[in-house]
């Protein structure tokens, strides 16, 4: 089910958006603000429409004469707009279901866990290249000390009228991006006296904190969500299917299902990207609560014009979740949001390292993938993940060809 | 008879939160090449200093400079490109860049001795000082012909492209010796790799791989080890005791149990002992790492142990790994007196 019954085809963001200049060195106080970032917030403000934008463009003004570090509430001021300009960008290209584009979070895992107690950041982690990440352990049992998402929800709801969708970080991507010391120290204790046998200590370590974090911390946020008004919340899954075996699948449903079980009034969808989906697709069943897995697949697609199943290789991997009986929504991932490489078909062009797809793309791959699953009522429509590694001109072409291919695609099933 | 105890890192090293620090600004343009160089030397000589105070018999610089184990040889061997595209490391968190092979793959004539430029020598040359062994991992034969785009030898020539990747290593061998190595140790998770494709699942590549390192590898002019890792190598330990080139075998025992290997007859060859974990922040204590150690070591009675993580850190903040070698340093003084 699609959730939002009023419209054929409903159109979503998925995740977070690129911070603007301003708001990035505007709450940072060794940072210095700049003409061009003024310039940058006046361009935006104008051509989106952002309510009285004129007073971030003053404080920012302010800000770019001063010496001393910005105080708290001009940096909350800052960080406010910048959820004010993601919601207009999203309001003018004619989203339903939106959010903040994580304005107020640092990153989808370091914010949360900075926010449970039981987690401690231990420091800088190699990615690729000259690119890291912070990674955390769980040191204690993790509790929930206080709402980590409310108010960012409660601001987010008072500035629009659309429906808002809010992102959670799933219980499995968070276990998955931490260091086990608690648990692991408890499951080394059991096993004094006798020979240990590591690879069978860490996966029950890993079971014993996934459903503590779920019980103890992720619940009881999602229970003030709900209490608070939250009636669709989005969780964000994309390490699941990193490690493909049946024990960490059944792990993650057994999670899932944890988390959103006996919760009434309130929409829950997994997103999970860059994945393997034929094994997913054997849980998605699984999934008691989740009413729709919301994917990437434009990632796997071509760029070629055509619903013939030949033009899109990357939504055959539909049929998986069909053959396994799955008959929730979907939200179908439209957009390439990393850089492209090699040469574009006729359905999309390149500028720089974007690929930037046809409004008559996007129809295709909705239209193949309504054939494919037979009712596009199941169907909502998304990027593949979060735009934030595109910048805003990019951001707002990309999301105007997905709402311009969605209607496209509108007068063809209608 | 007394039994050789000894304590090394398994490849790359996590670099210094400073390192990582000044490697951002320079990748966002707001540091120079010298100050990184400055950065990396400082980083690597802590390191080494690190091993020294740790008695390690085997010290690498922590390849610090290299952005993953491949990309060495995807940016100088003839017949392969860099690739521009990223792909996960296994079932970590960290991701590679894939090569793409273009035609047969050799050792470049002109930079045979490629390695050179991915060192920090004032880092190695303490060790030098200091009468070490100066040690490399390198990725072996099978998992280089594993992690590949392979757009030249395709897969009824697969073998071919393994025994190509061994014949490169073969040669390179001479020009590592020549720069003083006295230890290489050849990483090969993908033919233990728990998920997907491996030579535990496929046999006709793990005939082609014993091929290839029994042709090529026989006589290296280094004791060479073979360090095994993310997935159960006890299929297959059997038939990696056998090759003759082999003087170690390592082994990931967060993946392997020890009881499922307790009747393997070590022979002649030394024992990686991967008990300590590098993928898990939680710092193994010295008692805890000599007493799995010992374990092992009275089990599968090999010619000699040498204790080492499951596999590199590089997937741990610096402060922690630095941790590991400490831990590991204390207990190899524990496992010579128990073992001695």
């Amino acid at each position: 089910m699609s959730g939002d019954k009023s419209k054929l085809l409903p159109l979503q963001e998925i995740g977070s958006i690129a911070k603007p200049p301003w708001r990035v060195k505007g709450v940072n106080n060794d940072s210095r603000i700049s003409e061009s970032d003024i310039e940058n917030a006046e361009l935006w403000g104008e051509r989106l429409g952002v309510k009285e934008y004129q007073k971030l463009i003053d404080v920012l003004s302010h800000r770019s004469q001063s010496t001393i570090p910005p105080t708290d509430e001009e940096k909350e001021l800052i960080r406010d707009y910048s959820v004010e300009y993601v919601l207009s960008l999203f309001e003018n290209v004619g989203l339903d279901r939106v959010y903040s584009g994580e304005q107020w979070r640092v990153e989808m895992y370091e914010h949360l866990v900075r926010n449970i107690k039981g987690f401690k950041l231990l420091g800088s982690v190699h990615s690729f290249d000259y690119k890291y990440f912070t990674k955390g352990a769980i040191v204690e049992q993790p509790e929930f000390i206080h709402p980590i998402h409310l108010e960012e929800f409660q601001f987010v709801k008072s500035h629009t009228k659309r429906v808002v969708k809010i992102p959670v970080t799933g219980p499995y991507t968070v276990v998955d991006w931490s260091f086990n010391e608690f648990y692991e120290t408890a499951a080394r204790k059991k096993a004094k006296g006798r020979r240990i046998d590591l690879r069978r200590t860490y996966f029950e370590a890993r079971r014993n904190f996934i459903m503590d974090l779920v019980k103890n911390a992720l619940r009881p946020e999602v229970e003030s969500l709900i209490k608070n008004g939250a009636n669709w919340i989005q969780i964000d899954e994309p390490a699941v299917t990193t490690r493909p075996d049946d024990e960490e699948m059944q792990l993650f449903a057994d999670a899932i299902n944890a988390l959103t079980h006996g919760f009434n009034g309130c929409v829950f969808s997994v997103h999970n990207c860059y994945s393997d989906y034929k094994l997913l697709a054997k849980y998605s069943v699984e999934l008691k609560d989740i009413s729709q897995l919301a994917l990437e697949f434009a990632n796997r697609d071509s760029t070629d014009l055509g619903t013939d199943k030949e033009f899109r290789p990357g939504y055959a991997d539909l049929k998986h979740f069909e053959n396994e009986g799955y008959e929730g929504g979907f939200g179908l991932g439209v957009l390439h949001v990393h850089d492209f490489s090699g040469k574009p078909g006729k359905g999309a062009t390149i500028e720089g390292r974007n690929v930037l797809e046809s409004p008559k793309l996007v129809r295709d791959r909705i239209l193949f993938a309504s054939k494919l699953l037979k009712n596009p009522d199941r169907i909502s429509v998304n990027p593949d993940c979060g735009l934030r590694t595109r910048d805003w001109e990019t951001t707002f072409k990309k999301l105007k060809a997905m709402a311009e291919g969605a209607e496209l695609a509108r007068a063809k099933l209608s | 008879m007394a039994i050789n105890v000894d304590a090394t890192l398994a490849g790359i090293h996590p670099r210094s939160e400073e390192t990582v620090k000044m490697s951002r600004d320079f990748d966002r343009l707001r540091a120079t090449k010298e100050d990184l160089d400055s950065i990396f030397e400082t980083d690597g000589k802590n390191l080494v200093k690190l091993q020294l105070e740790s008695d390690f018999s085997r010290v690498s610089d922590g390849q610090l400079l290299w952005q993953d184990l491949l990309r060495p040889f995807s940016e100088n061997l003839d017949g392969l490109q860099g690739g521009a595209d990223l792909f996960r490391w296994f079932d970590t968190n960290t991701f590679f860049r894939k090569p793409y092979v273009l035609k047969h793959v050799k050792l470049p004539k002109k930079e045979s001795s490629f390695i050179l430029n991915y060192e920090i020598q004032p880092a190695l040359s303490l060790a030098k000082e200091a009468g070490v062994k100066k040690k490399i991992a390198i990725p072996g034969p099978y998992t280089l012909s594993s992690l590949v785009d392979d757009g030249h030898y395709k897969k009824s020539r697969r073998g071919e492209l393994v025994n190509d990747f061994a014949n490169v290593i073969r040669k390179l061998l001479k020009n590592l010796a020549a720069l003083g190595y006295e230890s290489v140790q050849l990483n090969e998770p993908s033919l233990v790799y728990r998920y997907g494709t491996s030579a535990l699942t496929n046999k006709k590549e793990l005939k082609s791989f014993i091929a290839a390192v029994e042709d090529n590898l026989d006589s290296p002019p280094i004791p060479l080890s073979l360090h095994t890792y993310f997935g159960d190598c006890s299929p297959i330990l059997e038939r990696l005791l056998d090759l003759d080139g082999i003087s170690e075998i390592g082994i990931d025992f967060t993946q392997t149990s020890l009881d499922s290997i307790e009747k393997v007859d070590f022979g002649d060859k030394a024992l990686g002992c991967g008990c300590v974990d590098g993928r898990n922040s939680l710092v193994e204590t010295p008692e805890w790492i000599a007493e799995y150690c010992v374990d092992a070591v009275r089990t599968l009675d090999p010619s000699g142990v040498v204790i080492l993580p499951s596999s590199e850190l590089k997937y741990l903040p610096r402060m922690v790994a630095d941790e590991k070698i400490r831990a590991i340093g204390k207990a190899v003084s524990i496992v010579k007196r128990r073992l001695n």
